[in-house]
């Protein structure tokens, strides 16, 4: 008997069409099924009644929940996904498919990793060392292939889910050390040049998740350039020209020239790689030589680094104007200091000895009254042991506001987490290698990343 | 002007009736045109049963313009809601999740997909296997390649 299709069968219909529209994506062999289901409610029914009586509360998931895998995956932290892709075959095969690493993109950001690094032969890199921030412990990865060819590699900057080196040579590799995905960077000062480079930058950019920029400053104040690479043609950019920011030029050293800027008083950057560095004031460990922090506000991104004569300069790439920023000390109390990224916000983290005291702070710069504000402190329990140490302090930070500092001294290397938003202090376990404690004197933060290529895309 | 928000009628796979907000069901993507093109019908919804289609009304109730709130106070109240929301056996947890896929309901599908991450991040693999109902369909020989791979996930 033919009967004119009910008001409330369009509708269903409609509802069926409107359902598979968001569903596109699916495979072509799902939606079959997924339209049988509609069509026909008994075989949904059997499978229910299936789930009810055998499994208990258990998650069968079949071939119809592929996005629902996909989506749960996506949302473990690195490690247990690595962890979890041998439950099975169909598990192991959505961490190789273009979807899942879709899924991955769309989360909006991970536990960071931290590589560690040591200065010594070779970089430190063969087995290098990753602090895994959301397990809380370290794990050993090898990259060291990658970097054994290209000697005398060195980290010198971190972004999104790329950690950025520079080679014996002066050139980059820029790797995702989760993948091992990476790509050669050419060095576009030539070797005649004798600009020295300040800093170096790395910048992901969001939702675009295989585009970066790595950004070189480099001259010497106050005669500042920077060259900025494209991802894209993996080339760089002309250089450009940073003036000092007129509306903030230093006010008390009216008399004092640039060239001249160097304060006559000593200040004294203390660390463990001693007589390696060779500066007239700064004594930094050569793998923070380059380190700098950059943050975006408003679309301005710009650059804090540390001056050879110890001030924090900040680099505004939008307007191409660079500030000093006035010290925060007075400049004979003997210091270690760093600059860091607390969720994206430029920090200064500051080691300081006072009446046989010692105190860890972090700081920030309040741009309209230009002056230092005191964000935190170190537990004083915690710090207490750092009087007289000589420790100097190196830290990596995210956009997340975890901080990972490590203060090294002649007696080793200790290691503490910082939680921003929870004002949280945790000291670290050392790192034991195969029995033996490994020390580092820096980290750099990256987010563990399985759906970010560093090699050269070419489309 | 009458005071009274327009009111979407649902029925469940078992035949529940319920009405929702308009506000509500717009959120929901799968049946957004059918709410906008004034459809008075009630809507048939064959694949959500009546218990779980009141839990995923219940959470878009309390989520409508809350989520987008930039007041500390209320969005840690949310998240405290959530937390007690979510308490569910895994059956209901992984219903919730196929009704908001089905659904298209982005908030809780987010929420639900993250809290089974949550539950399982920290599981062993026999244990993962277990709930998921999956077998370990690897030979020895490619169990042990995938150890070798991953041996420093470990930690040391």
């Amino acid at each position: 008997m033919m009967m004119a299709p009910s008001p409330e069968l369009l509708t269903s219909v409609r509802l069926l069409l409107l359902h598979l529209r968001h569903h596109q994506r699916q495979k072509r062999s799902i939606v079959q099924r997924r339209m049988s289901c509609w069509v026909d409610a008994a075989p949904r029914k059997r499978k229910l009644e299936l789930r009810d009586d055998d499994c208990g509360g258990a998650f069968p998931l079949d071939d119809l929940d592929q996005d629902i895998l996909e989506k749960v995956l996506s949302r473990l932290p690195a490690s247990s996904f690595f962890r979890l892709g041998s439950v099975c075959k169909r598990w192991k095969a959505v961490g190789e498919s273009a979807s899942f690493r879709m899924a991955c993109a769309e989360v909006q950001s991970r536990d960071p990793w931290y590589y560690m690094a040591r200065s010594g032969v070779g970089g430190g890199h063969d087995g290098a060392v990753m602090f895994d921030s959301s397990e809380m412990n370290w794990k050993s990865l090898n990259v060291a292939e990658i970097l054994r060819d290209r000697p005398g590699s060195v980290p010198v900057a971190s972004s999104g889910g790329l950690v950025c080196f520079r080679t014996g040579s002066g050139d980059f590799v820029v790797l995702n050390p989760i993948t091992g995905s990476f790509r050669d960077v050419q060095n576009p000062i030539p070797g005649d040049c004798c600009e020295p480079i300040q800093a170096i930058a790395m910048q992901s950019i969001r939702r675009k998740s295989n585009l970066f920029r790595l950004i070189l400053v480099f001259g010497e104040i106050p005669r500042l350039y920077f060259r900025v690479l494209d991802s894209k043609t993996n080339r760089w950019g002309t250089e450009i020209a940073l003036c000092r920011n007129p509306n903030n030029s230093p006010r008390n050293d009216a008399d004092v020239s640039d060239e001249e800027d160097d304060s006559e008083d000593p200040i004294y950057f203390l660390s463990k790689s001693g007589n390696e560095v060779v500066t007239n004031t700064l004594l930094r460990s050569p793998l923070k030589q380059f380190s700098s922090v950059l943050t975006s506000k408003n679309s301005h991104d710009t650059i804090h680094f540390l001056s050879p004569s110890g001030k924090i300069v900040a680099c505004n790439l939008m307007t191409r104007t660079f500030d000093e920023y006035p010290p925060l000390l007075p400049l004979c109390s003997e210091y270690s200091i760093d600059i860091v990224d607390c969720g994206g916000e430029p920090m200064v983290v500051l080691l300081s000895e006072f009446f046989e005291s010692a105190n860890l702070r972090m700081w920030k710069f309040n741009n309209t009254d230009r002056s230092w504000q005191h964000v935190t402190a170190m537990p004083p329990s915690m710090s207490h042991g750092l009087y007289g140490k000589r420790a100097d302090v190196n830290c990596s930070g995210s956009s997340n506001g975890t901080v990972l500092m490590c203060i090294s001294s002649s007696e080793g290397s200790r290691y503490v987490a910082y939680h921003h938003s929870r004002d949280e202090w945790t000291e670290l376990l050392q790192c034991h290698v195969d029995g033996e404690v490994r020390e580092f004197e820096t980290a750099f933060c990256f987010e563990p990343r399985i759906e970010i290529e560093a090699s050269l895309v070419r489309s | 002007m009458s005071s009274k928000k327009k009111v979407i009628t649902l029925r469940s796979s078992d035949g529940e009736i319920f009405e929702v907000e308009e506000a509500v069901a717009l959120e929901w993507l799968t049946i957004k045109p059918l709410v906008e093109s004034g459809c008075t019908d009630a809507i048939p919804l064959p694949q959500v049963t009546g218990n779980i289609l009141a839990k995923v009304i219940e959470y878009c109730k309390k989520h409508i313009g809350a989520s987008e709130s930039e007041d500390r106070k209320i969005l840690y109240e949310l998240e405290s809601w959530d937390a007690d929301f979510i308490k569910v056996d895994q059956g209901t947890l992984f219903d919730l999740i196929r009704a908001a896929d089905y659904l298209t309901i982005k908030t809780l599908f987010e929420f639900t997909c993250q809290t089974v991450a949550d539950t399982i991040k920290h599981k062993t693999i026999e244990e993962v296997r277990h709930i998921f109902r999956e077998s370990n369909d690897f030979t020895p020989e490619e169990e042990k390649e995938i150890r070798g791979k991953s041996w420093w996930l470990q930690g040391l």
